[in-house]
C-alpha cells in the first residue's frame, strides 16, 4: 500500500471512528473525545503498513469496542460518576439474553422493525458501494493522485477541453517539463482480430512504452513494452487485456510468444494485463507500442497522461506548460502550424487529475442517488422509531412498576439498548446480504457510461460503512425512548395512564416523526417526478431522423488489404447491392464514420464558403464530415431540401455536397446556402451545395445540433477520409433481427475476414443514449416508491394507534349522540394536520434540494409546477387513504363495547 | 482487580504516559495478548481517575509529542493499590504452588 493512498484510508477510517464516537455520552466525549480519536488514528496508522484490509479490520474492531463500551459510559454518566455493580460482561450478557427473549415474544414486531431497517440499509449500502467504487476510492495505481491528464482547450474553436495533444506538443513537453516525472501519449484504435474463431472488431490503444512509468502497473503475465519497441522499425508486439486473453486464447498460461493476428499483421504477444487493469477504460482490449515522431507537429489526435513530480500540483504543471508555449513557437520545425494553433485556435493547456477526468460528470449523479437512499434510510429509521415509541407506551406501566420496585434507570436503558442493538445487528446482516445482490444488480443495470464499474463491490470500506450505519441506527433508536423516561412515576402508575393528557403529550414526538417522514417522502417523489418528466421529454425529443426500427451495424476494412480508395468503395458498393437483394430489406445505405447520436471521432474539418469570408480574427466553425451513400437520408428519414445524393453523384459530373442546416447557418449566416459553393481547403475543388439536410443530434440531452457536411461516395474525391469505416443502416419490412444472419452471410461472401460490429436497431441505439436518464429514473423512482410506502405506513400507524387509545372517548361521544361522520372528521382532521405540516416542509425541502438536480434534468425546470402539483396530489391521496382506514374503524366503534373495554 | 486496569497501572508505575503510549506499552509487554481498544482504554482510565488511583499530569519535559496530549501518572493511592494487588497476586500464586507441590508429594 502506498503512503499516500494509505494516508487517505487512515483519514477515512478516522472520520468513520469520529462519527461513530457519538454513541458515547457527551460528558465523556468532552473529556476524552479528542484523545480517543487521536489514539484510534495511531492504531490505524500502525495498521496501514499491513494494508487496507488491516485498517478496515482495526476500524471494525474499534467501532465494536465503542458500541460495547457505550452503554457502560451512559450508565456511568447517568449516575454521575458512581460505578454500578450490574455492569460488566455478565450484566451485558444478561441484558442481551433478556432482550432476545422479549423480541421473541413479539415476532411480528421484531420482523417489522428488522425488515424495515434492513430495507433502508440494503438500499444505502448498494448505492454507497457504487459511490465508493466510482467516486471515492483512489484509482488502482500507486500514488494515483499524482497522475494527471495533459489536455488542451481551443477557445478559438469554441472547444474548452478535450483536444488532447498533438505529437509535436507532446514531444516538446516531454523534453522540457520539470514538474512531471514521466509522461505517456496514447490514442485509441479499432482493429480487426482474425485467427482463432470469427473475425472481430476490437478496440485497443497505441501507447508509448512510458505508460508503465506513469501508471506503475505490473502485467499479469509476461511484460510491458521496452523503450526500443516504441520505435517504428522494431518487431510488432502486443499486450492483451485479461478479457481478450480469456476469450480468444482460452486463458492459456503459455500465451507469451504466441502470435495474434491484428489487421492482417502477426503480432507477438509479450504480456497479459490483470483483469483489474482498465486504462484508459474497460473497453481497451489490447495495447500496442508507439513512438513519438521526431519531427513535425501533427494534429490533435492523441491524448497524454503524466505522473507529477513529488510536491508538484496540476496547477504547477499547467503553468509550466503554458509558460513553455512561446519557446515552442521559437523552436518548432513547423512554425506555421504552431502559430495557427496558438493564434487562431488559441490553444491553452489544461491539466486535470486522471480520476477527475474519468469520473467527471457522473459524480454529481451518484451523489444525488446516494442522498436519495440516505433519505430512504432516514424514513426507515423514523418508522422503526415510531414502532418502538408505540411499544414503549404500551410498556410504560411495566417499566414504571419496575422502577418503583427499585430497578435502576441505567439497567432499563441498557436493556432497551440491547434490544435495539440486536435488531440493528440482524437488520445490518440481512441488509448487507441484500446489498450484495443490489450491488450486482446495479453493476448490471448501470449504463455503459458509468466508469470504473469493474471496481464496484462490497469491499471492507463499504462493509464498515454498512456496519457503522446499522449500529448508529440501533443506538439512536435505543436512546430516544431512554431520554424520554423521566416522567412522573405516580402518573405512569395510575390506571389508564395512556389516555391522559400526559399520554397525549407523548404523541407529539411521534407526530414530528411522521411529519418528517411525509416531508422526506415528498422530496423524493418530487425528485422522481422531475426525472420522469425528463425521461418523457427525452423520448419526445426530435432527434432529426424518423426511422426507428432499421438495423444498423459497422464495417471496418483493414487498410493492409484495402489500400486504395477504389478498393474500399468497391467493397461497400458490392455489399449494399447484396443487402438490397436480401428479402424483406427496403433500403440499405451507409455513412462514413458516424451515425447520429454518436458524438465521438466525428469532428475536425473547417470549410471555406464561396463569397462569405470568415471574419478577421475568427476561426471558421468546425464541421463533421460524413461520406453518405445514395439512399442514406431516405433510410434514416432525414428531410432534405434541394436534393439528396443520386448515383450520378457517385460516378462523376458536378462535384456536390449536402450541408446540415446548422452547418449552412454557420457558413452562410442569413443567406440561403442552397446552390452556393464550399471547399474543404485551398487545394481542394469547389463543391456545389445540392441540398440542405435536417439537423441531427449528437447527444439526446443537449440542444447542440451537429454541423455536418455530407459528401457522396465517389472514387475521384481524394480529400475525404478513406472509406474504411462505414456505419450501415438497413430499413426492413420484416422484423430487423430476422435479417441479421443474411447480413453476416453477405459480408462473409464478399470477404470472410471482415467482422460485422455493433449490430443493433436504431431503437436500441436511442435507448442506450437515454440509458443514464433511465438508470437515474429507476433508482430514484424505486427509492421514492419505498419512501411513499414507508411514509404511508407511518401515517397509518400513528393515526390507528391514536384511535385505539381513544376508543373509550369515542365510545362516549357516540353514546351521547355524535354521528359516525363526526367521528371520522375528527380523526381525519387530527391526522391531517400532521400530514399537511409534513407536506409543507417537503415542498420547501424539494424547492431547495431539486436545484442540485439541474444537471440531470432536460427540458424540465427544477421547479416544474406539473411535477410539484401532481406529486403532491398523489402524496395527499395516499396519506388520505392512510387516514381514512383508521377513521372508518373509529366510526364503527360500538359505544357499549368501547365503554366496557379496559 | 480488572486485568485491564491492572495492566494500565503497571504501565504507569515507571513513568507518566499518554493513552496511546499505554496501549502500545501493554501490547508489547503482553506480547499482543492484551489489546486496549480506544473506548475501553479511556473508559477504564476515567474509572481509575474517578477512583483516585491515577491523575492527569503535564507532559514530561523532552517528550516530543503533541503538548496538548493528556498524560497520566500514578497517584500515591494508586501506587499503594498496585503494590497491594501485586502482593495479593504473589500470595495467590504462592498458595497455588504450595498446593500443587503438596499434591505431587502425596502421589
Amino acid at each position: 500500500m502506498s503512503s499516500r493512498g494509505g494516508s487517505r484510508t487512515v483519514g477515512l477510517a478516522t472520520s468513520i471512528y469520529r462519527g461513530a464516537s457519538v454513541v458515547l455520552p457527551g460528558e465523556f466525549r468532552a473529556e476524552y473525545g479528542e484523545e480517543l480519536v487521536a489514539c484510534f488514528s495511531g492504531i490505524a496508522g500502525e495498521a496501514r503498513a499491513r494494508g487496507r484490509m488491516a485498517v478496515a479490520g482495526v476500524t471494525l474492531r474499534s467501532v465494536l469496542d465503542l458500541m460495547s463500551r457505550a452503554p457502560k459510559e451512559h450508565l456511568a454518566a447517568a449516575r454521575a460518576g458512581a460505578l454500578g455493580s450490574s455492569t460488566g460482561w455478565a450484566g451485558t450478557l444478561r441484558d442481551v439474553r433478556y432482550a432476545a427473549r422479549r423480541l421473541g415474544r413479539r415476532p411480528s414486531f421484531a420482523a417489522a422493525t428488522i425488515l424495515t431497517l434492513a430495507l433502508g440499509i440494503a438500499a444505502a449500502t448498494s448505492v454507497f458501494s457504487l459511490v465508493h467504487g466510482v467516486v471515492l476510492s483512489p484509482l488502482p495505481y500507486p500514488d494515483s493522485d499524482r497522475i494527471v491528464v495533459m489536455d488542451h482547450g481551443g477557445p478559438g474553436l469554441g472547444i474548452d477541453r478535450g483536444l488532447g495533444v498533438t505529437y509535436g506538443f507532446y514531444r516538446f513537453y516531454a523534453e522540457r517539463v520539470g514538474t512531471a516525472e514521466s509522461m505517456a501519449m496514447y490514442s485509441w484504435l479499432g482493429l480487426t482480430l482474425t485467427g482463432r474463431g470469427e473475425p472481430v472488431r476490437v478496440e485497443g490503444v497505441r501507447a508509448t512504452p512510458s505508460l508503465q512509468d506513469v501508471l506503475r502497473f505490473r502485467p499479469l503475465l509476461g511484460r510491458w513494452f521496452t523503450e526500443e519497441e516504441g520505435a517504428p522499425s522494431s518487431a510488432p508486439v502486443v499486450v492483451l487485456s485479461h478479457g481478450l486473453w480469456q476469450e480468444r486464447f482460452g486463458g492459456d498460461p503459455d500465451v507469451i510468444g504466441e502470435t495474434a493476428e491484428l489487421e492482417g499483421h502477426a503480432l507477438e504477444v509479450v504480456g497479459v494485463m490483470p483483469a483489474s487493469f482498465a486504462f484508459p477504460s474497460a473497453s481497451a482490449r489490447f495495447w500496442i507500442p508507439r513512438g513519438v515522431p521526431p519531427t513535425g507537429v501533427g494534429g490533435w489526435n492523441d491524448m497524454a497522461v503524466a505522473r507529477l513530480a513529488e510536491e508538484a500540483t496540476p496547477g504547477m504543471l499547467r503553468a509550466e506548460m503554458e509558460g513553455l508555449l512561446p519557446v515552442l513557437r521559437e523552436t518548432t520545425d513547423d512554425p506555421g502550424r504552431v502559430a495557427m494553433y496558438l493564434d487562431e485556435a488559441k490553444v491553452t493547456p489544461r491539466v486535470v487529475p486522471l480520476k477527475e477526468s474519468i469520473v467527471g460528470d457522473i459524480r454529481s449523479t451518484l451523489w444525488i442517488l446516494l442522498s436519495t437512499v440516505a433519505f430512504v434510510l432516514l424514513i426507515a429509521v423514523a418508522n422503526v422509531a415510531n414502532l418502538f415509541l408505540v411499544r414503549a407506551e404500551d410498556g410504560y406501566r411495566e417499566s414504571a412498576v419496575r422502577t418503583a420496585l427499585g430497578a435502576d434507570r441505567g439497567r432499563l436503558i441498557r436493556g432497551h439498548l440491547a434490544e435495539t442493538l440486536l435488531i440493528g445487528g440482524a437488520a445490518g446482516a440481512i441488509g448487507t446480504v441484500a446489498a450484495a445482490f443490489g450491488t450486482r444488480l446495479l453493476r448490471l443495470r448501470a449504463p455503459v457510461n458509468v466508469p470504473r464499474l469493474e471496481e464496484v463491490g462490497l469491499d471492507p470500506a463499504v462493509l464498515a460503512a454498512s456496519v457503522v450505519t446499522s449500529l448508529a441506527a440501533a443506538v439512536l433508536l435505543g436512546l430516544i425512548p431512554a431520554l424520554r423516561r423521566r416522567g412522573d412515576l405516580s402518573v405512569d402508575l395510575k390506571e389508564g395512564a395512556g389516555r391522559t393528557t400526559a399520554g397525549r403529550r407523548r404523541l407529539r414526538g411521534r407526530n414530528v416523526l411522521v411529519a418528517g417522514q411525509v416531508a422526506l417522502a415528498l422530496v423524493l417523489l418530487i425528485g422522481s417526478g422531475l426525472l420522469l418528466r425528463t425521461f418523457q421529454e427525452l423520448r419526445e425529443v426530435d432527434l432529426g431522423f424518423t426511422e426507428r426500427t432499421a438495423l444498423t451495424f459497422e464495417i471496418g476494412l483493414p487498410e493492409t488489404r484495402y489500400e486504395t480508395r477504389a478498393e474500399g468503395i468497391a467493397f461497400h458498393r458490392d455489399l449494399l447491392e447484396r443487402l438490397e437483394a436480401v428479402p424483406g430489406v427496403r433500403d440499405a445505405a451507409a455513412v462514413g464514420r458516424c451515425l447520429p447520436l454518436i458524438p465521438s471521432m466525428c469532428w475536425g474539418e473547417t470549410l471555406e464558403a464561396d463569397g462569405v469570408p470568415t471574419p478577421e480574427g475568427q476561426a471558421p466553425p468546425v464541421v463533421g464530415l460524413r461520406i453518405a451513400t445514395t439512399g442514406y437520408f431516405e433510410a434514416l428519414g432525414i428531410p432534405v431540401r434541394g436534393r439528396a445524393f443520386t448515383s450520378a453523384d457517385e460516378s462523376g459530373g458536378e462535384q456536390v455536397a449536402i450541408l446540415s442546416e446548422a452547418a449552412a447557418a454557420a457558413y452562410f449566416p442569413g443567406e440561403d446556402a442552397l446552390g452556393r459553393r464550399v471547399r474543404l481547403g485551398e487545394e481542394s475543388g469547389w463543391l456545389t451545395v445540392a441540398g440542405i439536410a435536417g439537423n441531427v443530434r449528437a447527444r439526446v440531452a443537449t440542444d447542440d445540433f451537429m454541423r455536418l457536411i455530407y459528401l457522396p461516395l465517389r472514387p475521384g474525391f481524394e480529400d475525404g477520409p478513406p472509406p474504411t469505416f462505414m456505419s450501415y443502416v438497413v430499413s426492413t419490412a420484416v422484423p430487423p433481427s430476422s435479417i441479421t444472419p443474411a447480413v453476416h452471410g453477405a459480408v462473409a461472401e464478399l470477404d470472410p475476414g471482415i467482422p460485422v460490429a455493433t449490430v443493433r436497431t436504431l431503437d436500441d441505439m436511442i435507448a442506450s443514449a437515454t440509458a443514464p436518464a433511465s438508470f437515474a429514473l429507476i433508482l430514484v423512482g424505486l427509492a421514492a416508491a419505498i419512501a411513499l410506502l414507508l411514509g404511508a405506513v407511518g401515517v397509518y400507524a400513528v393515526v390507528a394507534y391514536a384511535v385505539s387509545r381513544r376508543t373509550t372517548e369515542i365510545g362516549v361521544r357516540m353514546a351521547v349522540g355524535a354521528a359516525a361522520g363526526d367521528v371520522r372528521t375528527m380523526v381525519v382532521r387530527q391526522g391531517g394536520g400532521v400530514v399537511l405540516a409534513g407536506v409543507a416542509a417537503g415542498l420547501a425541502g424539494a424547492f431547495l434540494l431539486t436545484r442540485l438536480m439541474r444537471g440531470m434534468l432536460f427540458g424540465v425546470s427544477p421547479t416544474d409546477p406539473v411535477s410539484y402539483v401532481s406529486v403532491t396530489a398523489l402524496m395527499l391521496l395516499i396519506a388520505g387513504l392512510a387516514l381514512y382506514l383508521p377513521a372508518r374503524r373509529a366510526s364503527r366503534v360500538n359505544p357499549l363495547d368501547a365503554l366496557r373495554s379496559d | 482487580m480488572d486485568p485491564k486496569a491492572f495492566h494500565i497501572l503497571v504501565s504507569l508505575a515507571a513513568a507518566p504516559m499518554h493513552g496511546y503510549g499505554i496501549r502500545q506499552e501493554v501490547e508489547t509487554r503482553t506480547e499482543g495478548e492484551v489489546r486496549l481498544w480506544p473506548a475501553t482504554l479511556y473508559g477504564t482510565l476515567s474509572e481509575l481517575a474517578g477512583a483516585g488511583l491515577i491523575e492527569e499530569t503535564s507532559s514530561p519535559a523532552g517528550a516530543g509529542d503533541d503538548p496538548r496530549r493528556k498524560y497520566y501518572a500514578l497517584t500515591a493511592a494508586g501506587r499503594r493499590v498496585l503494590s497491594a494487588e501485586a502482593s495479593r497476586l504473589e500470595r495467590l500464586a504462592g498458595l497455588a504452588r504450595t498446593h500443587l507441590s503438596l499434591g505431587e508429594a502425596s502421589t
